[in-house]
C-alpha cells in the first residue's frame, strides 16, 4: 500500500521524554482543589481529556476536589434513592443530586444539568492511582451524557468518510487494530473511547482523549516506533503516544460511524470477520456504554445506541495468529471484506425467519458494565 | 372470569430490533435480548395486556392454533414477570 506523503510514517526527531502534550483547557471549565499535588493530577487528567471536553460547553462546568482524612468522606445521604451500584461504586439520587460513593477512598456528589461536582477524595499516597481519575471521570461523563455526549469504550478510526468504530472491553485488541489501520492510511481518533452525539437523525463520535496507550511489544514491530520504550512507563507498563507525532495528519477530530466492529483475540491460526445482527451488536454496545445514573438521560444514551446500530454494519473480528504474524496483511484482507458486506471465513448467519416456539425467546445479557476503570487509565 | 392484567415495568426502555429487540431495565441495569416472538408479545402487553388477550393474537399473527399460542404466552410471560420486567395486577 501506497500512502500519501503526509501519511508515510517517519522515525521521531528526538526521543523526548515528552510523550504528548496535553490539550488547553476550555475557558468555562474551572477546578477548584486546595491541595497542590491533588490538583496537579487532576489538571494532568482534565488535559488528556481536553478533545472530549471541548464539545461540552459553553455552559460552564465546576469542578471541586477535597482532600481529606477517610473518616471524613461523606456517605450517601439517607434520604437519598438507591440506584443500582456501578461497579465498585454506590449510587444514590437525591432532588437533582447524583451520588456515587467508594466507602472510605472517594464520593462524588453532582448535579449533572448545572454541570457542578463537588469530589472528596482520602488523601493516601499509597491510594491506587486511578482513583482520581476514577473519580473525575464519572463527574465529567455525567455532565457529558445530560449534554447529550454519551460514552462508548471503543476505538474509532475512520477512512473515505466512513468511521468505524471498535467497541470492547480492555484487552480486546483494539489498540493494536487501530495502530495497524493507521499505518495502512486510516486515520484515528481514538484507540479507547469516544462520545455520540446525535444530531439531525445520525450519530457522530468524537475521541474523549486521542493519545494512545501503546503496548512495547507490539509498537517494537514498526521501525517507526523503535523510540516508545524509552518513554516514561505508566502503571500498566504502556507508553503513552500522539500517533499525530509519528504520523502527522492522521488524527481526526469527528466521524460519522458507518461500521461496528467488535474485536476479540483468539488462538486460532486465522482471523475471523462475521456478520451479526444488529439486535447482538446493540447488546454487544450495552456492556461498553457508559451510561448515566439518570434515567431520563440514560434512556436518550439508549436511543443513540439505536441510531448507531441502525446506521452501521456490524461485524464480530476474532484476530488470530495471523494478526500477529503478518498485521498489516490481515487487517487489508479483512477490511476488504468489511466493505463488501462479507463474511470473512464464513461464521454462524444471523437469526432469520423464527416462528413460535422456536429458540430461546428471552436471552438476559450482563448488566451494564459501570464504574469500570476511568477511560485512558486502562 | 375477568384475567389478570399484565403491567410492565416503566422502568424498562424497549429498543426494536429487525429481529427482535432488547430490553433496559435503567433501575438494575440487567438488559434483555427477545427474539421476534417475545418481542411481539412485549408490544402486544399495550393493547391486550392478559394472557388470552396475546395468545388471541398470537394465533392470527403466526397461523399457530389457541392452545400452543398460550403455552408460548405464558412462557414468556413468566419469564417476564420472574425478571421484574412486568407484573400482574388482579383484574
Amino acid at each position: 500500500m501506497v500512502r500519501p506523503p503526509d501519511m508515510q510514517a517517519r522515525p521521531s526527531p528526538s526521543r523526548s521524554t515528552e510523550a504528548h502534550r496535553g490539550g488547553d483547557l476550555p475557558p468555562w471549565l474551572s477546578l477548584a482543589c486546595a491541595h497542590p499535588g491533588t490538583h496537579r493530577s487532576v489538571m494532568r487528567y482534565l488535559r488528556y481529556l481536553a478533545p472530549g471536553l471541548a464539545h461540552l460547553g459553553p455552559a460552564p462546568v465546576r469542578l471541586v476536589l477535597h482532600v481529606v482524612a477517610p473518616e471524613e468522606i461523606p456517605g450517601i445521604p439517607p434520604d437519598a434513592t438507591a440506584l443500582a451500584p456501578r461497579g465498585r461504586y454506590e449510587v444514590a439520587r437525591l432532588g437533582r443530586d447524583l451520588f456515587y460513593s467508594l466507602a472510605g477512598q472517594g464520593c462524588v456528589r453532582l448535579d449533572p444539568g448545572e454541570g457542578v461536582a463537588s469530589i472528596w477524595m482520602a488523601y493516601d499516597p499509597t491510594n491506587d492511582p486511578d482513583l482520581v481519575s476514577g473519580l473525575v471521570s464519572i463527574a465529567v461523563l455525567e455532565v457529558a451524557s445530560a449534554r447529550g455526549f454519551f460514552g462508548l469504550h471503543a476505538g474509532a478510526v475512520t477512512r473515505g468518510g466512513s468511521g468505524y468504530l471498535l467497541p470492547g472491553a480492555s484487552g480486546s485488541g483494539k489498540t493494536s487494530l487501530c495502530l495497524t489501520l493507521v499505518r495502512e492510511g486510516f486515520r484515528y481518533l481514538t484507540d479507547d473511547f469516544v462520545l455520540l452525539t446525535v444530531g439531525e437523525g445520525t450519530v457522530r463520535c468524537v475521541p474523549l482523549f486521542r493519545t494512545f496507550n501503546l503496548d512495547v511489544a507490539w509498537a517494537e514491530r514498526f521501525s517507526e516506533l523503535s523510540f516508545v520504550q524509552d518513554l516514561p512507563s505508566l502503571p500498566h507498563g504502556k507508553r503513552m503516544l500522539d500517533l499525530e507525532r509519528c504520523y502527522p495528519g492522521a488524527h481526526a477530530g469527528v466521524a460519522r460511524p458507518a461500521f461496528l466492529v467488535f474485536p476479540t483475540i483468539v488462538t486460532q491460526p486465522d482471523s475471523t470477520a462475521r456478520r451479526i445482527s444488529k439486535r447482538e451488536a446493540f447488546c454487544r454496545l450495552l456492556p461498553q456504554s457508559r451510561v448515566s445514573a439518570d434515567a431520563r438521560v440514560a434512556e436518550a444514551h439508549v436511543r443513540a445506541l439505536e441510531v448507531l446500530v441502525r446506521d452501521c454494519v456490524a461485524f464480530e473480528l476474532q484476530h488470530g495468529r495471523d494478526f500477529l504474524r503478518a498485521p498489516a496483511e490481515t487487517v487489508r484482507r479483512v477490511t476488504e471484506s468489511l466493505n463488501q458486506g462479507e463474511s470473512l471465513n464464513q461464521g454462524e448467519s444471523p437469526n432469520q425467519g423464527e416462528s413460535l416456539n422456536q429458540g430461546e425467546s428471552l436471552n438476559q445479557g450482563e448488566s451494564l458494565n459501570q464504574g469500570a476503570a476511568a477511560p485512558g487509565s486502562r | 372470569m375477568p384475567e389478570n392484567r399484565l403491567i410492565k415495568n416503566p422502568s424498562v426502555v424497549c429498543t426494536d430490533m429487525d429481529d427482535g429487540a432488547v430490553l433496559l431495565d435503567l433501575e438494575t441495569t440487567a438488559y434483555y435480548s427477545l427474539n421476534r416472538t417475545a418481542r411481539r408479545i412485549w408490544n402486544f402487553l399495550d393493547e391486550t395486556p392478559t394472557l388470552d388477550g396475546i395468545a388471541t393474537r398470537l394465533t392470527s399473527e403466526f397461523e399457530v392454533d389457541y392452545e400452543p399460542a398460550l403455552a408460548s404466552a405464558r412462557r414468556v410471560v413468566t419469564t417476564l414477570e420472574h425478571e421484574r420486567l412486568i407484573r400482574t395486577e388482579p383484574a
